[in-house]
């Protein structure tokens, strides 16, 4: 039930990198000594419950805190802030340190932020006037492994950054972290990019190479040897729709945060009202491994089949007596998986209670009509009428969302339609978020000819789905839609961006194609030709690695996509995914629409 | 169950101890025979053996180790196990008692006290059906196959009870609908409410035409017009 996740199967070494993290985390609480409160920001909170056990750092003598607005309470006289560098937490602080002082408490304080400290934060703190009384550093924590397969970089806004705001700081937080996987696996010699960000991000690893080249001298073969870098502008069609995987499904009615899932008690068996439980989700459940890819029609047959399974054999358990210790031993060994059916089966049924809804299914049809482009005015219609039963706005807008990028824009008068309906239904206070959706593209008024049937066409995007349960095609996962961004990965692996040279040009954003490193390649194996044919034998019987990088998020049906493919037996490629957040339509719009009434307030 | 019905302890033909039923007068003299035939077989009784002699209903077991014959006699039922187990007790009850001297002893030296002892080991070995180790050993994975039922049984309620989740399961299955198939009906029933709203329009836009001719044809029946 820990929430760490087991990564003793991952394609590279990921535990490293997680020691690492760990190590750097203790030796900042060790250089402080004696005991300490460590104040942190709520999000980072979660972050590091995927690296290191609350426990563990008690041992160093810390006192856990999560930053607010409210005093400091504590006994402590020695102040850790572990902060990610955002400007809202440097006014926290400021002002918990000013009301430090009336009491003449004779405190220290400590100021680390993740991961780097930049100028921004830094001039806030000289303008609270408690620059001087903080000791500043910096905690390297670009990248935390969520799964066996999937790294996260931890930068939450950096699509609402990149469409809206205009600020690509987050570009090189992604280009650093791939830089620091070079540092520990090798240069990539393939790099693949579609995208602005992308291409930048892609730019600035060449840049780092340069300024702080890794060394290939002491390693051979680089065990990555592709790097895809994608931007969520790409493809926003894909987090749009509705997910149907198992994993999905709980990100979109549930929420998935840092691997686990917080529900009801009621919901999981337990006879406590009112209070919540936290489910681990990750790889080191079997189970959940086995099921978290599947479409959810299927997910509910192999329950049923377990459960029934072990049902059989206790029956003839309890009617035989010919059983011998043995073969109970091994039942007994069954039923330590159980708890997990059970808890999965708690789970499968409270998504049900959604999916089941004749109003899931109508959206279901009206998102795959959409995506086939057919019969405009039934979309627009169901739309308005959802705007007129004032609908969660997430979900009016996820749909509004999906018809504007597949028709390049609405025709004017339909624009302007929507827009006043919106206002009307859900208030005045919208107008700056309606705003925002235009500026990011997302929805926006048409004044082009759309390019998505013939990119539908090109890249068989929608694809009839026969058998839900062994399913020849990516397109499982959407039951009919296969994820544009991961056909466009399809594509980059099998010959590069060449062949869809065209195609590119209809998506938004540059893209790029290069070899990397190459020179240094070829001079390394000339001179250390035993070293490198020794290093190749590591990676014998393992097929090649490809690191997909989403800049602005990943859904989970991506992931489950991406883990179909290499399970292909064509396929001669593992995956690893690597994203600044994992996402959901509801979590990209939510931000929009959040601080869209921040502005208006 | 079966019976020890005589026992004796000998070194070579020679009796030192024994112990018999009083309703087989005869066992202790049959047992001399076969005591001398073994020592004379044998030349004076030097290997060790476990051998079984057959008369007429009953049997007798003889077991020689290390110089020291044990013997008994015993029914059909008692099977083999159970004798032979019993022979091996009692040596190594006489030879603890009286360790070497047993070489040297002369006829019925030992028989005031081990006759005792062997006297009770038959009733122990006749009576008790924990003698059979084997059948013991039985009994006891017997218990341990019932205490790992009975875990089973607690964990199965602790938990969720196992049919609860079949039933649940079950019923989400009944509940499953194909998310494609939905899509096509949809579109039929969308269609179809066009086709409606087109026919009521040309219908009422024939209903409207009709009373504009009545109007101007002066009569329900268009007089003027045809």
């Amino acid at each position: 039930m820990a929430q760490i996740p087991n990564l003793d199967n991952a394609p590279l070494n990921l535990a490293a990198l997680r020691e690492q993290s760990q190590k750097d985390l203790l030796n900042i609480l060790k250089s402080i000594r004696g005991k300490k409160c460590v104040v942190i920001d709520p999000k980072l909170a979660g972050t590091l419950s995927l690296i290191l056990q609350t426990s563990l750092l008690k041992e160093y003598g810390a006192e856990l805190r999560l930053l607010s607005a409210e005093p400091l309470q504590t006994e402590c006289a020695k102040i850790l802030y572990l902060v990610r560098s955002e400007l809202k937490f440097m006014k926290l602080i400021a002002s918990q340190i000013k009301n430090d002082e009336p009491k003449g408490l004779q405190r220290e304080f400590f100021l680390y932020f993740v991961p780097r400290r930049t100028v921004a934060c830094e001039k806030i703190l000289e303008e609270e006037k408690v620059h001087q009384k903080l000791t500043l550093g910096e905690y390297p924590l670009y990248l935390v492994p969520l799964d066996e397969d999937v790294i996260c970089f931890e930068l939450d806004h950096s699509l609402q950054e990149c469409l809206i705001e205009g600020d690509t700081s987050s570009v090189w937080h992604v280009a650093k972290a791939i830089h620091k996987l070079e540092f520990a696996f090798g240069v990539i010699p393939n790099v693949r990019a579609k995208g602005v960000a992308s291409t930048k991000a892609a730019e600035l690893l060449n840049s780092m190479q340069q300024e702080d080249p890794v060394n290939m001298d002491d390693m051979g073969t680089p065990e990555i040897n592709t790097v895809i870098l994608l931007d969520r502008e790409v493809d926003l069609v894909t987090p749009m729709c509705s997910q149907l995987t198992y994993e999905g499904l709980l990100d979109e009615m549930l929420q998935i945060n840092n691997g686990s899932v917080e529900v009801d008690a009621t919901i999981m068996g337990a006879q406590q009202d009112g209070k919540k439980v936290k489910v681990p989700l990750n790889s080191s459940d079997k189970l959940y491994k086995e099921i978290r890819d599947l479409n959810f029609e299927v997910v509910v047959q192999v329950l049923r089949q377990k459960a029934t399974s072990i049902q059989q054999d206790y029956a003839e358990v309890k009617s035989t007596n010919t059983q011998s210790v043995s073969e109970l031993k091994d039942f007994v060994k069954r039923l330590h998986s159980l708890p997990e059916i059970a808890r999965h089966v708690h789970l499968a049924q409270h998504l049900q209670s959604f999916t089941g809804k004749p109003s899931f299914h109508a959206r279901l049809d009206i998102e795959q009509t959409i995506l086939e482009v057919q019969n405009f005015e039934i979309c627009f219609e169901y739309i308005e009428e959802m705007i007129h039963k004032q609908e969660p706005i997430e979900n009016v807008l996820r749909l509004l969302v999906l018809l504007s990028l597949t028709n390049a824009g609405l025709p004017k008068k339909n624009f302007d339609y929507l827009r006043r309906e919106i206002l009307h239904s859900y208030g005045f206070e919208h107008m700056p978020l309606l705003y925002n959706l235009e500026k990011a593209g997302l929805f926006k008024r048409q004044e082009s000819r759309s390019n998505w049937i013939g990119i539908t066409r090109a890249l068989q995007l929608i694809v009839d789905v026969n058998d839900t349960a062994n399913p020849s095609d990516i397109s499982y996962i959407f039951s009919g839609y296969a994820p544009l961004s991961i056909r466009l990965v399809q594509h980059a692996v099998r010959s590069g961006w060449r062949s869809i040279e065209e195609l590119l040009k209809l998506l938004p954003g540059p893209h790029l194609d290069l070899k990397r490193g190459s020179s240094a390649i070829n001079s390394s194996l000339d001179v250390h030709q035993g070293l490198g044919l020794q290093q190749s034998i590591d990676r014998v019987g393992h097929r090649s690695l490809v690191l997909v990088v989403f800049i602005g998020g990943v859904t989970f049906a991506e992931i489950a996509a991406l883990r179909f493919l290499s399970s292909q037996e064509g396929m001669g490629y593992d995956f690893l995914v690597a994203t600044t957040k994992v996402v959901n339509g509801n979590t990209i719009l939510r931000p929009i629409i959040t601080n869209s009434k921040e502005v208006m307030i | 169950m079966g019976r020890i019905q005589y026992a004796a302890v000998a070194r070579g033909a020679v009796v030192m101890a024994e112990h018999g039923d009083a309703a087989f007068p005869n066992a202790g003299a049959v047992a001399r025979q076969i005591l001398d035939r073994l020592s004379a077989g044998d030349g004076g009784g030097g290997g060790d053996c476990n051998i079984s002699y057959t008369q007429d209903l009953h049997v007798f077991h003889v077991k020689r180790t290390d110089g020291v014959t044990a013997l008994c006699m015993a029914d059909d039922a008692a099977g083999r196990r159970i004798p032979f187990a019993f022979l091996e007790d009692i040596h190594g009850r006489f030879v603890k008692t009286y360790g070497r001297a047993a070489l040297t002893a002369l006829a019925y030296a030992m028989n005031d006290e081990f006759s005792r002892v062997l006297g009770q080991q038959m009733d122990y070995y006749s009576n008790d059906p924990n003698a059979d180790r084997i059948s013991r050993m039985r009994g006891e994975m017997d218990q341990v196959r019932n205490v790992m039922i009975d875990n089973i049984d607690k964990v199965l309620e602790r938990g969720d009870r196992l049919e609860l989740l079949v039933d649940k399961t079950a019923t989400m299955q009944g509940n499953t609908m194909r998310f494609k198939r939905q899509a096509r009906r949809f579109r039929n029933t969308v269609w179809w409410r066009n086709v409606k709203l087109t026919a009521a329009s040309v219908f009422i836009l024939l209903v409207i035409i009709y009373i504009v001719l009545v109007y101007m044809c002066h009569g329900f029946t268009l007089p003027s017009c045809i």
